[in-house]
């Protein structure tokens, strides 16, 4: 039991070339910054889009494999797409819009309108059944595009940014009901996010997804834990250096090297939290700790601290407190020293 | 920004009243010169009815003729990406600039018994089109076909098409798709092009009178039949059928505009 897919597509300049596989019950999330192809993987998989090569499977049926012929249209598909403005038919009443799929598969009026109003009930908008989509409110309409979705009894369940629209105030209740009504639901689900919070709360497999290639897949924790990409490093908060170990040394730079806490040999990745970095003006004194001169890019606020990006032959952000901003006139342009305990630093195979 | 309510520019006042003028009067003459006493007797007049009829049989299949073959073109050129599409968009709306009468005589060379498709027409099937009550609709879908061209590509491109992907993945049917989302989201177009086109074929006189004459009971629409009044001198008849004219175009316009337009 398994939704198996590679993916290929070239459209003027953009390709992309991503496999992925699903179990049931558990939510696939897929995570990249704009432009990396994350809703064409939803496309692909509804079949809106026809593949240029690759294949797709779900529990041993070929669903889409062009070198075979096979492309099995949307409507076959079995799938249920909820997207970020929901996109409800306007003029059909809540009740209609969740009745649709069960109409268009050929079930009578009353059976449908009775289960569609079963599934408005279970997402808590049943008093809604009445309302245009023009009178819900964003997280109403949510809940109504969600029912719609499940009420069709779909295999695959696609979401594309499902709470992007939602204003932050609306956005943690609908999370957690969406959370709840994923986890009620047996089938496969891709939900794709360009939001890390909302991908490490959700997903039980995480797949990052940049310029149309996979860069990294896993549990949320190893994610966080082990990022592999600068983009993933920025979203668990991490600082990443590639570098060549030997020992307890890896040489990051031609001119740089860090000190490990442990025996490591070969291409690594190197890993430490920004809180882990000590800035100085002069470089500091003891020699168990890893330092690097550099100057300073940028300095902003994050959250009770305030980040500092320094430049140089290894580039770190680092956060400070704002005493140690103004007692070491911390400014753009200014050289400073960054420095990181040894036994602060992650090291894991690149 | 303009605050509503705003006090009309005394520049602007005097060309829109002159204007208002130049629309009102004519209309408000017509009313004003309303043979009163007469108008039972020219209402009842023997060739009153078959005229009204002709007018608004002509008129309504000219409209089904447009919807079904103007919609097509709309759908051609809205939803796919035919090589020419731009050059067949100009060709079609031709009409709307065209002379009527140029219209009436551009028919009769084409479908004219000696004409280009007539001549085949005539061999092939015995058929003639011109004089005939054929002709009147003929003429009338050629002048009023492009309205609804224009309204329902418009309409069509307006939709969103995401609409009809997330049906699809409903399940729906491509048929399916077209008659609960697509059309209900395109029936005001639809139904613009269809008002402006029955109301331009109500009106149709030049293209007419040139390709299928005015003989009455065939051909003779309540435009020519005006027209045939005036030149004939019964002033009187003219000014009731101009009226009657207005009143059903009129009626027409408000009925559907109240349960389809939306824009009271």
């Amino acid at each position: 039991m398994t939704l198996s897919a590679h993916l290929c597509l070239h459209r003027d300049g953009f390709s992309l070339d991503v496999a992925l596989s699903a179990v049931p019950g558990e939510i696939l999330v897929m995570l990249g910054p704009n432009g990396a192809g994350k809703s064409t993987v939803l496309a692909l998989l509804a079949g809106l889009l026809r593949l240029d090569a690759g294949r797709i499977t779900r529990d041993g049926e070929v669903i889409a494999d062009p070198a075979a012929g096979v492309h099995q249209p949307p409507q076959h598909r079995h799938v249920g797409l909820v997207v970020q403005d929901y996109l409800l038919f306007p003029h059909l009443s809540a009740l209609e819009n969740v009745a649709f799929g069960l109409r268009a598969r050929g079930v009578r009026r009353a059976a449908a309108r009775a289960a569609a109003a079963g599934w408005l009930a279970r997402m808590g908008v049943r008093q809604l059944a009445g309302r245009r989509p023009g009178q819900l409110s964003g997280g109403q309409a949510q809940r109504v595009a969600l029912a719609r979705a499940l009420a069709a009894q779909p295999r695959l369940l696609l979401l594309d940014e499902p709470l992007a629209a939602l204003d932050a105030g609306a956005r943690p209740a609908v999370r957690a009901d969406l959370r709840r009504h994923l986890g009620e639901y047996g089938g496969y689900t891709v939900l794709v996010t360009h939001d890390p919070l909302e991908a490490l709360v959700i997903a039980h497999q995480i797949v990052v997804l940049e310029h149309g290639r996979v860069v990294q897949q896993g549990r949320p924790a190893e994610l966080a834990r082990h990022p592999r990409t600068d983009y993933v490093a920025r979203l668990v908060g991490l600082n990443l250096i590639r570098g060549l170990a030997a020992g307890r040394t890896a040489t990051v730079a031609a001119d740089a090297s860090v000190a490990l806490a442990h025996d490591a040999s070969g291409p690594v990745h190197v890993a430490f939290p920004p809180s882990a970095v000590t800035l100085s003006l002069r470089r500091p004194e003891s020699s168990a700790r890893n330092a690097w001169p550099g100057r300073i890019a940028d300095v902003e606020r994050h959250g009770d601290l305030v980040r500092v990006t320094v430049d140089g032959t290894v580039p770190v952000r680092a956060d400070v407190t704002p005493l140690a901003v103004t007692e070491l006139s911390l400014r753009p342009g200014v050289p400073v020293w960054a420095s990181v305990k040894a036994t602060e630093i992650r090291v894991y195979p690149a | 920004m303009t605050t509503p309510g705003a006090r009309p520019h005394p520049l602007l006042v005097a060309p829109a009243v002159t204007g208002l003028i130049l629309l009102l009067a004519p209309v408000a003459g017509l009313v004003a010169r309303l043979p009163w006493i007469q108008l039972p007797q020219i209402l009842s007049a023997e060739s009153m009815l078959p005229t009204l009829r002709l007018s608004l049989l002509t008129a309504t299949l000219t409209t089904a003729v447009s919807l079904l073959c103007g919609g097509s073109i709309g759908w051609l050129l809205a939803r796919t990406t035919l090589p020419g599409r731009a050059l067949l968009r100009g060709l079609v709306t031709v009409p709307l600039v065209l002379p009527p009468v140029v219209g009436g005589i551009a028919l009769l060379v084409a479908f004219g018994r000696n004409g280009l498709v007539g001549r085949w027409l005539d061999e092939a099937f015995g058929v003639t089109l011109p004089f005939t009550t054929a002709a009147v609709v003929l003429a009338q879908t050629f002048v009023s076909m492009p309205f609804v061209v224009v309204s329902i590509e418009g309409t069509l491109r307006a939709v969103d098409r995401r609409h009809e992907d997330i049906a699809a993945t409903l399940g729906a049917s491509g048929w399916t798709t077209f008659r609960r989302v697509t059309l209900p989201a395109i029936v005001p177009g639809v139904v613009a092009g269809a008002v402006l086109c029955w109301a331009r074929a109500l009106g149709e006189f030049g293209a007419t009178v040139t390709f299928a004459g005015s003989f009455p009971g065939t051909t003779r629409t309540l435009s020519l039949e005006a027209y045939a009044a005036i030149t004939g001198g019964d002033p009187r008849t003219a000014v009731v059928l101009s009226v009657l004219m207005i009143v059903v175009a009129v009626g027409v316009l408000a009925a559907l505009r109240d349960r389809w337009l939306g824009l009271r």
